[in-house]
């Protein structure tokens, strides 16, 4: 009876993470029906570790999708944390090198997003709150869903095509909007 | 939205208090008393202000059974109209044979007195808490259910419109099969079985909602274009399905019961999704996932979560299912457990010490943490 098949599959380490995207492709006009978020871990402190341990397979998952000629779009969110974004990445594409397998190409429809420290820096950049990435933000009062939706509002218009990145924009979610924008 | 549940001496659940979140996914082995939380909400909700009389599902067989205490306690906290509401039940057994009786009775907001119902007397308090009325009643059911909105009780009413806007539901498509409806159903019933009957009312009373309601069905069943009411005007109506099958696209009709136990199922969680949650309102549903397929889980569970909080509703689902486990444990979940068929331990949050990299559903599989 149903027609639902997953075309965006959503590998996030935690409920913000998932809504900022879902929220932000929702935006975009993808059809809600055709997301697939995937499990989060049952303990939050390993988000990162537990997206890293998942990311082979799912880019394995992807690849092989398209190889059978179905369209799909594979979407990875995960915090920097303490290291840079370019390291984060370098340990997600160092898991896909253990396997044998081609480091993620900038043309595969496979987005990685990270933003430094974690995703409650971009959503309180885009609120228009100034936030400095060198160093870790001490004053973490968790943002809430309503806020997330307000952010996801304004980083639709941020990664916009000839869009101008709010003034509050970090380096993390400037150097991310293409790949936002790749989202749709 | 339901900031705290007590009771005592109601079955397994013995000085128990539970504090739920908006979002709230309740985890826990079969018999510990996930269930029963919610039946105590639909209890007091039909108690309090929909009128049942308290002989029928109050003490009797429903006292704790390793107790011999004659009296049940219940309170409720409910946070909203700018304050904090305070319900509290008191019963206890009266005359011969036994029957149960209000002992007391009360509702206040910010500690302040609203009603109360004590030593056979109701005491009704205005907005500003001074006690305008003093009356004998008998202690069988509540008057709080006699109360009419008027200008000088408009807190007392908010109380009640929440406590009446508390839906509990166990979706079953096998008792939904009735697709005649005799009358409208202002409320859905524990099961849905008054399906019909309640659409039937949804479609007089909330247009928004059965329209949102048909665009999520077309979404997901092929062909679905709509749910209709055929029959006379004031008779007995039946509830149909229009579906456009076939290559052509013609469009067949199908009464409500032709449909699988699976489309029920999935027409009565977005029923409940799209016309059962109201501005603050509060949503207990056990085992949504029941009967439905696998990739209508989740797609369902987002919109729910999008509703409630568009609405500033509150959700509750008892769930055994991986799907719900691994979206909602880590954040939402609580675990309701007992000790060797003994009371119901507090609830506590699902939280994990180890470093583990396991899903939450695997988790619960495996039998750690107690779940």
């Amino acid at each position: 009876m149903s027609n639902r098949i997953a075309q965006i599959i959503i590998l996030a380490e935690d409920q913000e993470h998932q809504m900022l995207v879902r929220r932000y492709l929702i935006h975009t006009g993808h059809e809600r029906r055709s997301f697939r978020f995937l499990p989060l871990p049952a303990n939050r402190r390993c988000g990162s570790q537990f997206v890293r341990e998942r990311f082979a397979e799912q880019v394995k998952e992807c690849r092989g999708m398209l190889a059978r000629g179905a369209s799909n779009l594979l979407i990875v969110i995960t915090d920097a944390d303490n290291l840079k974004t370019t390291e984060r990445e370098q340990n997600l594409q160092a898991e896909l090198a253990k396997l044998g397998n081609d480091a993620v190409d900038t043309n595969e429809p496979i987005v990685i997003l990270i933003p430094k420290w974690n995703v409650e820096t971009w959503v309180k950049c885009l609120l228009g709150q100034s936030m400095d990435e060198e160093n870790r933000d001490s004053d973490r009062p968790p943002v809430t869903r309503e806020q997330i939706t307000t952010a996801a509002a304004i980083l639709f218009a941020w990664a916009r095509h000839n869009a101008q990145p709010g003034g509050t924009c970090v380096a993390s979610l400037n150097a991310a909007l293409p790949r936002w924008r790749k989202i749709g | 939205m339901l900031t705290r549940l007590f009771c005592d001496n109601y079955k397994c659940l013995v000085n128990f208090e539970f504090k739920p979140t908006p979002m709230q996914l309740l985890m826990g082995r079969n018999g510990s008393g996930k269930s029963t939380v919610f039946e105590i909400l639909a209890l007091l909700r039909d108690f309090a202000v929909r009128g049942d009389p308290c002989e029928d599902r109050l003490l009797g067989t429903t006292r704790t059974r390793w107790q011999d205490l004659p009296v049940q306690r219940f309170e409720l906290d409910v946070s909203g109209n700018g304050g904090i509401y305070n319900y509290e039940l008191v019963v206890d057994e009266w005359g011969k044979p036994l029957l149960p009786r209000i002992r007391k009775e009360k509702v206040t907001f910010n500690g302040n007195p609203l009603y109360l119902f004590e030593n056979g007397v109701v005491h009704l308090h205005n907005d500003q808490f001074e006690d305008r009325a003093q009356f004998p009643i008998f202690p069988k059911r509540s008057y709080l259910y006699e109360i009419e909105s008027r200008p000088e009780n408009a807190k007392l009413m908010w109380f009640k419109n929440w406590l009446d806007h508390v839906t509990v539901v166990q979706v079953d498509p096998k008792a939904m099969k009735r697709s005649q409806a005799q009358r409208e159903a202002v409320y859905p019933a524990p099961d849905l079985s008054n399906f019909a009957e309640w659409y039937r009312h949804l479609r007089q009373d909330n247009s928004a909602g059965t329209d949102a309601l048909r665009v999520s069905l077309q979404e997901i069943v092929d062909g679905f274009e709509g749910l209709d009411l055929k029959g006379p005007q004031n008779g007995t109506k039946e509830l149909h399905v229009s579906v456009r099958t076939g290559m052509g696209g013609k469009p067949n009709g199908f009464t409500f019961s032709e449909l699988s136990d699976g489309q029920r199922s999935l027409v009565g969680l977005y029923t409940l999704l799209h016309c059962a949650l109201v501005e603050h309102s509060t949503l207990c549903i056990d085992e949504p996932d029941n009967f439905i397929a696998l990739s209508e889980i989740q797609p369902w569970l987002l919109l729910l979560i999008d509703r409630a909080e568009e609405t500033s509703s509150q959700i509750m689902i008892a769930s055994h299912h991986p799907e719900f486990l691994n979206q909602l444990a880590s954040r939402n979940g609580v675990v309701i457990e007992r000790s060797n068929a003994g009371p119901t331990l507090p609830p506590r949050a699902f939280e994990l010490q180890n470093d583990t990299t396991l899903t939450a559903a695997e988790i619960v599989a495996r039998g750690w943490n107690n779940v």
